[in-house]
């Protein structure tokens, strides 16, 4: 329980931005040498923002999601989500926060396979003890959202890539959280689908003031943005605001 | 996560598994199959024991030549067959029997011979085990009853009352009463036949001793195969049979060490035969327990692939809030329903392998015996595959919830 009370002291708490890095590097131990995947990056992502990360790949792009998504810590420097060090934080206490705060859209998708459609929307909800018949409506209400309502009882594999990464979209907002976090969401998508799923973040983004971080290499994503942080070789290379969307 | 939902996810992984992983079932499926079947076994055997035992004249002591322990070797009936153990040197003889007539507690004394000897019976020849027994005693003394005719009396000389086997199965025709055998060349009259009994009486011929010897090979008067003593009451054969000893020991001119004689109980018969009935049920036991193992060491085998499969959505699992307990519940849970799945089978198995028992022809079995899986014996056998299935999820579980969610997201 007093993981709970943590969570829930990071996820109310909105005196400080949503997300900071301050100095922030990562450092792999690749057998005998050391490779520096990011050199002290500075950010701040504040709360209802449409922001690109931009880069090639090799930039440290991917690095830099991970710490984003709280799936990783920073070899030196910090993260601050809502003010909270999330190096303090216990592995349990942050899966509780991704769980709550974050929704993942992955470039692959990553649906369970296992599970049909309906049931993998309420896979987040599931690991928050959500009541069954709530999760259940939720997730219910999230597929017709994303024009899915005919497909929940089919299993990922019997749907086509743009429906899968639909699916994924409405999984992400299962838990109704402040951030969506989208690793090359249009990677895999035939460029019509792909502006599909980017109006729909858009919309949701507009509508409901959701802070969505998308890191992409796909320059032309940068459109959708009001904020474009270009990194390179592990260094933030321009921050351009993009005010008048 | 909720354990109704940790139980779906397992589920969903389970009936999503390939072909592989079914075939790792097969080891638990045996394992549980014989447990079950052993165990049910041995359940049966000792129930039947008891049954005999209930039956059994428990006041009967038999002394047989030799030292060895006369095992097994009296029927129910407690008149029936003699030891086979007999060594060539020592006797029992009637000057035992005299020995023996002033100790408290005997009820009846008499002395046994058999021998197996060739009966023809309407053209017919059957090789059949011949009792001589003292008539005037052994109708007072055995347990067996005449289904028709009568027992033997004291006047009685080439007669013979027969088992119901000797009776209905042994020749083509059935031997009526009154009807004659000829054993060695001697006409010998039948005047009655035993009620079935299950034990070895069901095939002998008993006939009064002073004709018997003239009809065994070897046979000589008033040396007998055995004495069979009958105690006054089942409480004190033990101390019967303790005195029978020191006063043979002390007319027979023998210690301990070189005694050439020994004096079992019935009740200790029994006890002989279901310790060795125990150590061959933990002997099977044993055989059990380590296809068991083999199947455990297969289902971790086949969860630790399963977890490796599975790297990428216990990453992404990870990221949309699965904290490690989640995954190590949810994998445990899918090891344990293996478990449990294979279980099922097993006991299905043990219940054929268990019913077939009685066509394998099992002889310490009553042939009426009917036997089937006990619920105890089930729900003990699922218990016992869902354990291994646990046991043999843990580490592979504990691996999965391990993981990084970096590390298993970049997993190809």
């Amino acid at each position: 329980m007093s993981e709970n009370i943590i969570v829930n002291s990071v996820q109310n708490n909105e005196s400080y931005p949503l997300i900071k890095l301050d100095n922030v590097w990562k450092i792999y131990q690749m057998g005998e040498v050391e490779f520096a995947a990011l050199k002290g990056v500075d950010l701040q992502i504040s709360k209802g923002e449409f922001i690109v990360i931009l880069g090639p790949s090799g930039s440290g792009k991917s690095t830099m999601m991970n710490l984003l998504g709280c799936l990783d810590l920073p070899s030196k420097g910090t993260v601050f989500l809502k003010g909270k060090d999330i190096s303090q934080l216990s592995e349990s206490e942050l899966a509780t926060i991704r769980g709550r705060m974050i929704g993942f859209i992955f470039q692959q998708f990553n649906l369970i396979p296992t599970l049909n459609t309906l049931e993998n929307v309420m896979l987040p909800l599931e690991f928050q003890n959500a009541d069954p018949f709530m999760s259940k409506k939720k997730a219910t209400e999230l597929l017709d959202l994303v024009g899915l309502s005919q497909k929940v009882n089919n299993l990922p594999s019997q749907l086509s890539g743009g429906q899968r990464q639909r699916v994924a979209i409405a999984r992400s907002l299962a838990a109704d959280p402040d951030i969506i976090l989208a690793d090359e969401p249009t990677g895999n998508l035939d460029s019509k689908t792909g502006t599909y799923i980017l109006d729909f973040l858009y919309e949701l983004h507009k509508k409901e003031g959701k802070t969505i971080i998308i890191v992409t290499h796909d320059t032309t994503l940068v459109r959708y943005a009001e904020r474009v942080v270009h990194i390179k070789d592990g260094i933030v290379e321009s921050i351009e605001d993009i005010k008048n969307n | 996560m909720r354990n109704s939902s940790y139980f779906k996810m397992a589920l969903t992984i389970l009936l999503h598994s390939k072909v592989r992983s079914w075939l790792t079932i097969i080891g638990i499926v045996i394992g549980v199959g014989a447990v079950v079947g052993i165990i049910s076994l041995s359940e049966n055997m000792q129930k039947d024991m008891e049954d005999r035992l209930s039956e059994m004249d428990l006041t009967a002591i038999i002394i047989s030549p030799g030292s060895s322990r006369a095992m097994m070797a009296m029927g129910p009936g407690g008149g029936g067959g003699g030891p086979s153990s007999s060594s060539e040197d020592t006797n029992l003889t009637k000057k035992d029997i005299i020995a023996l007539r002033s100790i408290d507690g005997i009820k009846y004394i008499y002395g046994q011979i058999s021998g197996r000897e060739e009966v023809y019976f309407l053209g017919e020849k059957a090789e059949l085990t011949i009792t001589g027994v003292d008539p005037q005693v052994w109708q007072y003394a055995s347990t067996s009853t005449a289904k028709s005719g009568r027992l033997l009396e004291p006047s009685d000389n080439y007669v013979a009352v027969i088992g119901s086997g000797v009776a209905e199965d042994v020749f083509d025709h059935e031997v009526g009463l009154n009807q004659v055998l000829t054993i060695s060349g001697k006409s010998v009259r039948v005047v009655g036949i035993l009620e079935s009994e299950g034990g070895s009486t069901d095939n002998s011929i008993i006939m009064p001793i002073d004709a018997a010897v003239t009809l065994i090979e070897d046979a000589q008067p008033d040396v007998f195969d055995s004495i069979i003593v009958k105690a006054e009451s089942m409480e004190i054969a033990e101390t019967v049979s303790d005195d029978i000893k020191n006063k043979l020991m002390i007319s027979r001119h023998v210690t301990e060490k070189d005694i050439d004689f020994s004096v079992s109980t019935s009740a200790s018969m029994v006890e002989t035969a279901s310790e060795m009935m125990q150590s061959m049920t933990l002997f099977l036991a044993a055989i059990a327990g380590v296809s068991l193992i083999v199947g455990a060491v297969g289902i971790a085998n086949t969860m630790f692939t399963s977890v490796m499969e599975k790297t990428r959505e216990i990453g992404t699992m990870k990221a949309i809030g699965a904290t490690n307990r989640d995954i190590l519940m949810i994998f445990i849970m899918n090891s344990a329903l293996v478990g449990l799945v294979g279980g099922i089978l097993g006991v299905i198995a043990g219940s054929l392998m268990t019913s077939l028992f009685p066509l394998l022809g099992m002889q310490m079995m009553r042939s009426s015996m009917s036997i089937s899986l006990s619920p105890r014996i089930t729900v003990f056998g699922l218990f016992i595959a869902v354990a291994v299935g646990v046991i043999s999820g843990v580490v592979p579980a504990y691996k999965a919830s391990k993981m990084r969610p970096v590390d298993a997201l970049r997993y190809e």
